[in-house]
């Protein structure tokens, strides 16, 4: 079936009244589609967290009345409970609560190496989602995941936020006017992202691993089988759990994990690149372990078209603009080489507004504006570093097919088997 | 004959082992020294020692695998780097034949004795590296309770038929433990020939073993699979349900990969007319249908649209925006005839993106549904369909729009309209009603639309409020020089609050910073007239602003004179400091001083400049900053300003109880640059600080500089000697009782009891102090009252640190003998004092009004700030008293003793 191309057509023939495509959404709020025979639905969501170590305790205050938490640490569970009102449910198996009919939304800020699964496991269940960042592990599972919520007609967003809304970290402004200025060619094209401490953004490399680890006694309230899930079983020591399972690439990627897709969505999204992928990547890094993950130098990740993402570890290009084209170049707090900038921005009109409440996304049934598609390829961008470091070689990625070219060792880290019984 | 064969044999045996033996050693070392190299400094040299490793042939592997431990085992980690780097190399385009080398050894070495850690450490790597020819030397491994996980995921990645035999036979010898693995692992497989093999196993009462062999069939698409998918026990919970209609989605995706379109289309079709409580898999069975494709796709989506569950609603309309045609959008016109308002809306916005403008005229018609969310759905639609060309129907909801919904209309032309559209809709503003006025006006601000300010400005005429403000802001974005005289009149009269803000906003940014039009306009003007133009002249900020607003600052006008001090404080530029100090000293009116000094701080603050400017600065404004609020700003400021002047100040803030813990962490601040010259002024006043600093991060950074610079500050001198009372003596002049009591010196310690019994007195030094660090050991005995006096006087007159220890009594306690009594009470402390034993006390006497801290046992006891009230008639300097108090039941034999006691002096 021939389907619609997505649009890659600039604002300036949007105005020409040229056709459109693609993921635009509605922002209609729910209260001006009332009148008569509307019957809104009952006024609050109802949540579920699943994963309630410290990430977690911080979702029981997002929106929507928390029903249920699920942890395979008692001590968490409880220290969970504890926080919340009687009514509210404890959990040991994630599967026993995606069975109430009462839950309408899932988080999930377990670690990495779940989130696949817990997700498409509550996309069958006919939940919605609001997952932890990173999106998935690796690419295979992402692709999955993605697949499940799009066939499943679920709404699906990452705990990431900065395309559409806050100061983009050390840069200093909002994304909104370098997509602007990205979206009306003022830098020209292509353009080249530096990722940098000097252009207002911290890799976090003390997420690294440990390779003196011994086999340590398993703690009584964890179940670390559970917690293991479909990692492959390795002797416990609690630097692989809790508040240091980022420097494992068995459930995580270090800083890249931990930092990626905030730094890397927006500017996927900033680069008009949300339905594709890097075509080239290329890594300069220590040998990293194979278990534990370290710290890398410098990665660069190339589109077709020649737009580029550098991620400048080691901060070597200090004087770098943030974004750069033939044309122009903004630097921190907006500032650019392009005269009257602002005043540009502002004769330009602004870009398509999207759906940025993700309760709203839900009732409505519109997609939220990060969501399992656009997450799902700002998540593999992230993928493709971590996999460029671990073989520390340059790399070929087809994005259409979402596999390396050439490369069968690549394509084995992106897609990993789990471990029994586990199931995507 | 054979005995010497034999000798021979044995030799020739013993040299070979020799020599095997010296090979031997001679490849471990050099491998051991290839693998001290690792891990690699990049992804170049990795290959390179990969190759040096590989270059020494198999047994080089070998050792390598005999060398490393497994992950999480402890052990030098270096080989595993080796042997992961040696992976990553030989899996590369080109390497076939390393590739088969390292495979082959890594084998070998999974045949040999080492650990299952380490074997599960070599599967893991032949996973990434594995072809066909591992398969065999895996196979073993299918059936290990340990080893099965990481064995059965390497023939899984492999694939293929020799990989499927493989996993198929294991499953018929396995165990237990690695029935699920295994069959976990054919899961991936798709390949009708699992089908026999696992077939029996969709029947076992493990629920693991079912389900993971009901998933393997479903994967497989192979029509005999139905019948046992479509098996679902009756019993079935809510997620066992699930997953059976899930498994038989999988079926029938992989059916359609077969060639079985029909089956998996009446599959489909079945879930979805089955229902559900939740729709997600006949989303999913929906998804499918359109995949399949077909005639009848259409007809589902169109069906599915009418469904109650939202979401298989919504799926329909996505999938209908995807497929291409008129046809397709005419069928969803026709659908818009039957459908209620909230279907409606989202037909509507699938064909506004859908991109078919034949779906116009629909949404024309639609902008004049009765529906307000169809209205609004055909706007965004429309907008989006046709940008421009859309104009009359936007103009026309603007022309029926309330205050929310023209605020929707205007994000909507935010993003969508041209130049031209929007000059239409600007010479149409006076047609709309005001919410829509405000709304365009807005939106013209926002961008910029410089054609358009005669329109804006228009709209400052307006009856309405609300409009008159919006377009007041907007000029602030629009408006340039040829507006400044009309702006000017506006403001002139205006006593709107919120319209002379966007108006001095407005007059501001058209007047191109340059005051000279408003300084002449103003000039003409009436007293009370010019209040609203001072803020403006205070953002030009020139100087003939400045001459013109001091010159208000005079007038005998008093709201002149307020707005005036008010428009100098938010000068935005030193320039206005001179006239700020002259009016904070000067005799205007409390207010008016206020304001100054605030506006004077922020300036100073704000362009610091050199920092002998800024101090200066700040230091002749010092004196009238009287609030606490004041003096911290003052304090923060002086904190960067590395010079002893500007110690010295924030020093004389060391005494101000209210502000002392932020002068000591000023302080702190100042000196600590290398360069900062530290002479004994200087260490004076940061061990003042040091007693003054309530942070411990800061309190360290100051003793550690106390320690460096002046050491010998630091230092305590002992009060007692340890053998007699010299020092020390009675007090001979406390009025009532007091002049008694027994003090001796026994085992080199003071020991006090009443004497005569009932009657007490002071042992005081003969040495007068006045801030000080006092350290001592107390032991009392139960019951006693004694006490620590501090400053005493000539007349008794002091602080008593009180050392009551009986029923009721108080331990660190402020009482001023013959003076007030107790200024500080003490219940809490009484519980820390030992008995019979020593007790360790430390106070501290600081300042006057005098700051008194208590430490007992090192826990600090008591923290109190003195006023000039409570300490009133206490000398500010005295001696240190012990007590024997009088009175008292069973206190005849008691003794207080103390030894131990030092002195720091904080001078």
């Amino acid at each position: 079936m021939k389907s619609m191309q997505q649009g890659t057509i600039s604002r300036r023939s949007f105005l020409k009244g040229a056709a459109l495509t693609g993921t635009g959404f509605t922002i209609i709020p729910r209260r001006l589609l009332g009148g008569p025979g509307y019957t809104p639905p009952s006024d609050e969501l109802t949540k579920a967290v699943i994963g309630v170590g410290s990430m977690g305790l911080g979702h029981l205050n997002y929106p929507g009345r928390t029903l249920a938490v699920c942890d395979v640490d008692e001590g968490h569970l409880k220290n969970a409970l504890s926080r919340c009102q009687s009514h509210v449910a404890g959990y040991r198996d994630f599967r026993e609560l995606l069975e109430r009919k009462d839950i309408d939304i899932v988080h999930i800020p377990t670690p990495p190496h779940w989130h696949a699964l817990i997700a498409i496991a509550a996309a069958k269940a006919g939940k919605d989602i609001w997952c932890e960042k990173p999106m998935t592990r690796t690419i295979g599972e992402g692709k999955a995941l993605a697949e499940t919520v799009g066939k499943t007609g679920r709404i699906f967003r990452l705990n990431t936020w900065f395309r559409f809304t806050d100061t983009f970290y050390g840069f200093g402004t909002t994304v909104k006017p370098v997509r602007k200025a990205v979206e009306h060619r003022l830098l020209g094209w292509p353009l080249t992202v530096t990722v940098n401490a000097a252009t207002g953004f911290n890799w976090k490399f003390f997420w690294s691993g440990r390779t003196d680890l011994t086999p340590q006694r398993v703690p009584a309230e964890l179940d670390y089988d559970f917690w293991l899930g479909p990692a492959p079983v390795k002797p416990y020591h609690p630097h692989r759990v809790h508040s240091s399972f980022r420097g494992y690439w068995d459930y995580d990627g270090g800083g890249l994990g931990d930092m990626g897709m905030h730094y890397l969505d927006p500017v996927q999204y900033i680069l008009e690149k949300d339905d594709t992928s890097p075509v080239r990547i290329a890594a300069d890094a220590p040998q990293q372990h194979p278990d534990a993950c370290g710290s890398w130098r410098r990665i660069e990740l190339t589109y077709e078209d020649g737009c580029k993402i550098i991620l400048d570890g080691d901060n070597t290009d200090t004087a770098a603009p943030f974004i750069s084209g033939p044309e122009g170049s903004l630097w921190p707090g907006l500032r650019s080489d392009i005269s009257h900038l602002e005043e540009k921005l502002a004769r330009l009109p602004d870009p398509e507004p999207r759906c940025i409440d993700f309760h709203e996304a839900v009732r409505t049934r519109e997609k939220f504006a990060l969501n399992e598609q656009n997450g799902h390829r700002s998540c593999t961008i992230v993928n493709l570093a971590k996999t460029a470091v671990q073989l520390n070689r340059p790399l070929r990625f087809d994005p259409v097919s979402q596999t390396f070219i050439d490369d069968a060792e690549a394509n084995r880290l992106a897609c990993q088997p789990l471990r029994a019984p586990w199931r995507l | 004959m054979r005995y010497r064969s034999l000798c021979i044999g044995l030799l020739i045996t013993g040299s070979a082992a020799q020599l095997t033996a010296q090979i031997g050693t001679g490849m471990e070392q050099q491998v051991r020294t290839l693998v001290s190299r690792w891990p690699a400094e990049d992804g170049t040299r990795m290959q390179a020692q990969a190759d040096s490793l590989i270059g020494l042939g198999p047994e080089a592997i070998a050792i390598l695998c005999r060398i490393l431990p497994g992950t999480g085992e402890g052990g030098d980690p270096a080989p595993q780097y080796a042997l992961h780097g040696v992976v990553h190399t030989v899996s590369l385009p080109g390497r076939e034949k390393e590739r088969r080398l390292v495979t082959d050894a890594l084998l070998t070495c999974l045949a040999s004795d080492c650990s299952v850690p380490v074997k599960a450490f070599i599967l893991r790597q032949l996973r990434l590296c594995a072809t066909e020819r591992v398969i065999r030397g895996v196979r073993p491994f299918l059936t290990h309770p340990l080893l099965c996980d990481p064995a059965s995921q390497v023939l899984a990645t492999l694939g293929g038929p020799s990989a499927m035999d493989a996993l198929i036979a294991a499953l018929n010898r396995s165990g237990a433990d690695c029935t699920v693995t295994l069959i976990r692992a054919l899961g991936g497989f798709h390949d009708p020939d699992i089908f026999k093999p696992l077939a029996p196993f969709a029947s076992s009462s493990d629920t693991d073993v079912r389900e993971a062999a009901l998933d393997a069939l479903a994967a497989t698409g192979y029509p005999p699979a139905y019948d046992l998918l479509k098996k679902i026990p009756v019993t079935a919970s809510r997620s066992e349900l699930t997953d059976a209609v899930f498994r038989l989605l999988t079926f029938a995706e992989r059916a359609v990969d077969q060639g079985y379109s029909p089956l998996a289309e009446t599959i489909c079709r079945d879930i979805l007319a089955a229902g559900s409580d939740d729709a997600s898999p006949q989303c999913a069975a929906l998804s499918l249908l359109v995949r399949i494709g077909g005639p009848s796709v259409q007809s589902d989506l169109l069906a599915a649209a009418d469904s109650p569950h939202r979401d298989l609603q919504a799926a329909a309309l996505n999938h209908a925006e995807r497929l291409a045609g008129s046809a397709v959008t005419a069928r969803w016109i026709e659908k818009m005839g039957s459908a209620d308002p909230s279907l409606q809306v989202r037909i509507i916005t699938m064909l506004g993106r859908r991109g078919d403008r034949t779906a116009l005229p629909l949404l024309i018609q639609s902008v004049q549904s009765a529906d307000a969310g169809v209205r609004l759905a055909a706007a965004t639609a429309g907008a989006r369909l046709a940008g421009d060309d859309f104009l009359p129907e936007l103009l026309h909801l603007f022309k029926h729009a309330d205050s929310s919904q023209a605020a929707y209309l205007k994000t909507l032309i935010l993003s969508a309209f041209s130049p031209e559209a929007f000059s239409e809709l600007a010479s149409a503003l006076p047609l709309l009603p005001p919410p829509s006025q405000v709304a365009v006006i807005q939106a013209l601000g926002v961008r910029r639309l410089y054609e358009e300010t005669a329109a804006v400005y228009a709209g400052t005429a307006s009856d309405v409020p609300e409009v008159r403000l919006a377009a007041m802001r907007a000029l602030s974005r629009l408006a340039d020089t040829g507006y400044s005289e009309r702006i000017i009149s506006l403001l002139r009269y205006n006593e709107s609050p919120d319209e002379i803000a966007a108006l001095q906003e407005a007059l501001v940014m058209s007047s191109g910073g340059s005051s000279n039009g408003i300084l002449a306009a103003v000039a003409s003007m009436s007293e009370d007239e010019r209040i609203n133009f001072l803020p403006v002249l205070a953002r030009l900020g020139d100087e003939a602003c400045l001459a013109a607003v001091t010159r208000d600052a005079r007038s005998g006008n008093l709201p002149l004179r307020r707005a005036a001090v008010r428009a100098l404080a938010a000068w935005p530029s030193p320039a206005a400091l001179p006239v700020l100090s002259a009016i904070a000293y000067g005799n205007s009116g409390t207010e008016e001083k206020e304001a100054a000094v605030d506006g004077f701080l922020r300036i100073a603050s704000a362009d610091p400049g050199e920092p002998e400017t800024l101090f200066s600065r700040l230091a002749a404004i010092a004196p009238c900053c009287t609030t606490e609020a004041r003096k911290k700003i003052l304090l923060k400021t002086f904190a960067e300003v590395h010079s002893s002047a500007a110690l010295d100040l924030v020093g004389s803030y060391l005494e101000d109880p209210v502000v002392a813990a932020e002068a000591a962490v000023a302080a702190a601040r100042i000196v600590s640059t290398d360069a900062f010259p530290v002479t004994d002024t200087v260490t004076a006043v940061m061990l003042r600080a040091l007693y003054r600093c309530r942070d411990p991060y800061v309190h360290e950074q100051i003793a550690a500089f106390l320690e460096a610079h002046a050491p010998s500050r630091l230092a305590y001198r002992p009060l007692f000697n340890g053998e007699d009372l010299s020092g020390w003596k009675r007090h001979e002049h406390l009025p009532g009782h007091g002049l008694a009591g027994r003090w001796f010196v026994e085992e080199g310690v003071i020991v006090g009891m009443q004497d005569p019994p009932g009657q007490g007195g002071f042992l005081v030094t003969e040495e007068a102090f006045r801030d000080f660090d006092l350290r001592m050991e107390v032991k009392i005995d139960w019951p006693f009252d004694s006490g620590v006096f501090l400053r005493v006087g000539p007349d008794g007159k002091s602080h008593q640190v009180t050392l009551d220890y009986r029923e009721g009594g108080e331990i660190g306690g402020i009482y001023l003998p013959w003076v007030r009594g107790f200024v500080h009470h003490n219940s809490d402390a009484a519980s820390l004092f030992a008995r019979a034993e020593w007790n360790s006390l430390r106070i501290v006497c600081l300042g006057e009004p005098a700051l008194i801290r208590v430490w007992l046992n090192g826990q600090l006891i008591t923290d109190f700030q003195h006023t000039p009230e409570s300490t009133a008639g206490v000398p500010a300097e005295g001696g240190i008293a012990l007590q024997v108090h009088p009175g008292g039941e069973g206190f005849e034999n008691s003794r207080a003793m103390f030894w131990n006691i030092t002195i720091r002096e904080i001078r």
